[in-house]
This record gives C-alpha cells, structure tokens and sequence, in this order.
C-alpha cells in the first residue's frame, strides 16, 4: 500500500522560509567583532533606507553595517540563491537527485579563470578581473562540454554526465598545475589556494551589484523554465509528445545553470554541498515540481549559506574559517542523514 | 482526422530501423503493431509521434507533414505513452496527469478549471481517481501504466499511441489496460498499440500492422493479418489459431519453434 504525499501547504513553507531569511539576515548583519543587536540593526537599516547613505560623518555602527556586513551578507545570500537553483536545475535534468551544479564542469571552470587570473596579476589590478575571468571559464568550459555530446541537434544527458565528469578530472588538474607552477611566489599561492576554499570576507556593493543582475536573471529564467523540467522525469520522448521542444529545453537549463553557478564561484569562491544538499531537501518538503521548488529553493539557499558564513565567522572568531569547509561540514553530514531517512522510507 | 506514415523510413548511422513504412491510424480504429524484438513498432510508434524525424517518406496529421505542424497542435493532436513508465521524482499521481496539460498552457499560466476537469475526467477514466495524491515512484506497474495513459488523455489527443503497454503487466492489468483501449477508439479515438502479445491484439485490435526487421509485411483488419501463415513466418514460428470457449474470442495457439 502506498502513501498519500505528505506535503504541507506551500504558502506556509514560503511564509516560514521568507521569515528565517529575513531573521537570520537580521543576525548576520548585527554579528561580528562589532557587535549590534538585532533591533538596533533594523533601527540602523530603515536609517539608511530613508536617508541614502553618503559614507561620511556617519554613525560607526553605520559605517560598519553598510560598508561591511550588509554587502556581505547579501553576497551570501545570492550565491546561496544561485548554487541551490542551479543544483534543483542539474538535478531535474539529469534525473538524479545526486546531480549538482558541479556535474557539467562549470564550477571547475569558473574556479580555472579565477585561479588563472591570480597567477596572470589580474586579480590583484582589478576588483572585476576575478569574475570576468571565473565567468569565463564557466561559459568555456559548458560550450566544450555541449559541443562535444550534442550530434545532429540531440545532446545526450548521459554522455553530458560522462563529458562533466572528465572535464572536472582536467580542469582541476590545470587548476593544481597552475598553483603548483606559483608555489615560489607564496602570497599568490596561498592566496589562490584559500580563495578556492569560498570565502565571503572583503565583499564589497561592487560584488553586489555585479552578482545581483546575473543571479536576478538566472532565477526569473529558472522560474520560466520550471515546467518544462518537470516534463522530463518522464523521459524526453514522453516530454517531447507533450509539447516540449527538448532540445531547447535543454540548452536553456544549461545555459541557466551555468550563468548561476560560473557568477556563484566568481563572488564567493566554489561552495560545495549548497547546490546538492539544499534542493534535495526541499524536494522532501515541497514536492518535486519545480514550479514550487525554485522559489522555496532560492531561499532555502539563501538562508543556508548566510548561516554557513555566519558559522565561519564567529566560530573561531577573530580568525575566519573558510565558508567552503562550513558548507562541507555542515553538508555532508546532514547529506548523509538524508540518506539514512530516505532508505528508511524505501525500507532498502 | 488521420495520422499516417506515408513510405516512411528512419536510418541511423546507415542501419534502417523503419524502412518505407505507410499505415494509417483513424477514428474508431484500435491497430495492433505486431512483430518481432527489434522489427521497429517503437521507432514506427515515434515516427507517427512526430518525435523523430522521418528520413524518407512521410508522418503526417491530416495530410500535413509533421515537421511543419507546430509542436504544441502536435501536442494536442497526437498522445505517446512510453513503454518506459519510469517516474524520476516524487509527484504526486495528479501532478504526472497534469503534465498532460502542458501543450494548453503558457508559460506562466496556470492550470483553468477547465484543465482541471481535464485532468479529473482523465483520472476517473483511466480508473486512478482513488490514487490521485499517492506518490507515483511508488506505484505498480499496473497504477503507473494507468497514470500514463490518464496523462495522454489529459492532452485530450484524438490519436494515442502506445509502446508495448502491457509489457509490464500481469495478465489481468494487461486484459485491463486492452480493454480500455479498446473503448476508447470505440469512443472515437483514433489508436495503436504495440504489443508483444498476439492474443491480446487478436482480441482487442481492429486492426493490425505486422512488422518484420522495419518493413511492413501486412496490413488489414486484425482476421486477416494475424493468419497462422503469416504469423508464423514472421515469427519463425508453428502457429495455429482457435476459437475456444468463451465465444467470441479467438486464440493464438504457439506450438514451437520452426
């Protein structure tokens, strides 16, 4: 006998997880080696709200919040947003819940340029050079990948998988390579090798409004693109006879994801688990139809990883552990636990 | 209103999965696709479906070919229930009906009440009312089967097509699932089935088209294709036929291999 699916309302989810984010926003911001509290920080926001924020002769606790921690933390939360719509994204093509935003190679990718403009001294000229370059890397890495699986106008999803998979071998050993090849200059090194690690300190409105756009875009065309990748999870022949062009459904998810998850490395370094971990477990809230698990998706990834940088900064305060070790440590063994109560449900 | 292959072929890298096929799906007609593993009922099934490309000949709907029918009429026109019924994720039983719905909708639109009663009237048709909010990766062969087709007439398609639907069935399901079919082109749908089992085609179908190695070997009324003769030429096989009790219901006897 099998079970009805027990799913509450989503209003409510929606309304539970907007509250969080904005709560746990509300943390964030007033955390650190200056401490204000939650009240004052909302009492300081609406300040700055009503009277824009000019930078001088302003209240420190002012200076702090808007120069500092606001920039930061919504980083935070658009990375979030972006990994864990572009994790829902991979997962609904490929028909796994394991997929990730990493599979297709993008994220080894924008991870390449990034290090490549390290060693190149870009990133030490120009505050932008970092993301063009990571975002490069993305976009090249998803058209070698595409170019290579897709014959006649057909791309096969599994031989995507396979291409992904062997992109990721080369391009993290072009990246290793690259770091090995600065070993001798070691600021630069170590500079890349905890860039790597994801990381969200010195962000600025400069990473904000860069980030802002790109992930405001992927999210409203992940959104248009929701009921097309419901139609796959009954084959693409069945989704084609239903009315979908599955091509280009397909370039336009990649696309998508890749915009996503290339503009997530740029600002904040590559983050695991947010893009696996957060979409799998809405999916057990929500349902699997994207039309309900992209927004609830965008906001659990929001809130997961201002709280995972909020754990890297305070744990071992006034030294910052890197945010991509937080998102491990705390992912891989909720991951795991979703396993076990997955397993239970299907008494495997 | 008429779905037909016209001498149509499909070769991929140089081998013909379906080589100048031409049969004709009509109103009230239920055609069996019989033959042989590999004898290209699935490829014909998805040449009528328009979701591949002919290289030679023609599918066409109403005389038009389909590449030039815009994908969504297509959508409403022609249904394909995959023999695959694999469900990915966690939908519910609704939800996968409701995809039926996609080729009415826009973008952004969202189910009318008129897609609604669509989608309920294909449940209660189909006989999955009851299951409606249950989880759809953890439902039989038979429920999932059943779902399938609920969703291919929630396109509220004229002509459906169906790959092998009892392919997963126990004997009941599969009696079951004919059945429906049945009734439904005596409604006035226009369908074809591909179907390993030859008394099952004899006692549902129409109609039957018997396919050997991509060609189509005959083509008729199902009495007149499905002869112990040709049956078991195309088989390889010692067949005879019967009419054992109850009335009305005649069988293909299988004796052994030639």
């Amino acid at each position: 006998m099998t079970r009805a699916v027990p799913r509450p309302p989503y209003a409510a989810v929606l309304i539970v997880l907007l509250t969080a984010l904005v709560l746990i926003g509300i943390v964030a911001i007033g955390v650190g080696t200056v401490s204000i509290p939650p009240l004052r920080v909302v009492g300081l926001l609406t300040e700055a709200f009503h009277a824009p924020w000019s930078g001088r002769d302003a209240d420190p606790e002012l200076v702090i919040l808007m120069a500092i921690r606001v920039p930061r933390v919504l980083v935070a939360g658009l990375i979030g947003a972006a990994l864990a719509v572009a994790g829902a994204q991979m997962q609904g093509l490929f028909q796994n819940p394991m997929a990730s935003p990493d599979v297709i190679g993008t994220s080894t990718g924008a991870a390449l340029g990034a290090v490549l403009a390290f060693a190149l001294g870009l990133a030490q000229s120009h505050v932008l050079w970092l993301p063009a370059l990571s975002c490069l890397g993305a976009a090249t890495s998803l058209a070698v990948v595409y170019a290579l699986t897709t014959r006649r106008g057909r791309t096969s999803v599994a031989m995507l998988l396979l291409a992904g998979v062997a992109m990721n071998a080369l391009l993290s050993s072009l990246t290793t390579f690259v770091i090995s090849l600065q070993w001798v200059r070691y600021e630069v090194a170590q500079e890349v090798v905890f860039w790597l690690m994801g990381g969200l300190e010195d962000r600025t409105w400069t990473h904000v409004w860069m980030a802002a756009p790109l992930v405001a875009l992927g999210l409203a065309a992940a959104t248009a693109l929701a009921r097309d990748l419901d139609l796959f999870t009954t084959g693409e022949d069945a989704a084609a006879t239903l009315g979908l062009d599955v091509e280009r459904a397909k370039r336009r998810v990649l696309a998508v994801a890749a915009v996503l998850s290339g503009t997530a490395v740029a600002v904040g370094g590559v983050l695991g688990f947010v893009g696996l971990l957060v979409p799998h477990a809405l999916r057990l809230i929500v349902g699997p139809s994207h039309r309900r698990l992209v927004p609830a998706v965008a906001i659990a990834g929001a809130i997961f990883v201002i709280g995972a940088d909020l754990v890297a900064r305070t744990v071992l305060a006034p030294v910052e552990i890197r945010l991509g070790i937080i998102t491990g440590i705390c992912g891989a063994p909720f991951f795991l636990w979703l396993l076990g109560r997955y397993r239970r449900e299907v008494g495997a | 209103m008429s779905l037909a292959a016209a001498g149509a072929g499909l070769s991929i890298a140089g081998r013909w999965l379906v080589r100048g096929a031409s049969v004709t799906i009509e109103p009230g007609r239920l055609v069996a696709l019989v033959g042989p593993n590999g004898s290209g009922k699935s490829t014909l099934l998805r040449l009528l479906a328009g979701v591949w490309a002919p290289t030679e000949g023609n599918a066409t709907l109403d005389g038009a070919p389909l590449a030039r029918v815009p994908r969504r009429t297509l959508a409403r026109a022609v249904a394909l229930v995959p023999q695959d019924t694999h469900i990915a994720f966690a939908f519910s039983v609704r939800e996968v009906v409701a995809m039926g719905r996609h080729a009415h909708l826009g973008r952004f639109e969202r189910e009318r009440p008129a897609d609604q009663t669509a989608i309920d009237e294909a449940m209660a048709r189909a006989d999955i009312a009851a299951i409606a909010d249950r989880d759809a990766t953890e439902l039989s062969g038979g429920e999932r089967q059943r779902v399938l087709i609920a969703r291919s007439l929630a396109t509220e398609a004229r002509h459906l097509l169906l790959d092998e639907p009892t392919a997963s069935l126990d004997v009941a399901h599969a009696l079951d699932v004919l059945a429906f079919c049945r009734r439904l082109a005596d409604e006035g749908h226009a369908v074809a089935v591909a179907l390993h089992d030859l008394n099952l085609a004899r006692r549902f179908a129409t109609d039957a088209v018997l396919l050997r190695e991509g060609t189509v070997v005959a083509s008729g009324p199902v009495d007149r294709v499905l002869t112990p003769g040709a049956v078991g030429e195309v088989f390889g096989v010692t067949v005879s036929i019967a009419t054992p009790p109850p009335p009305d219901t005649s069988s293909v006897y299988v004796f052994s291999k030639r």
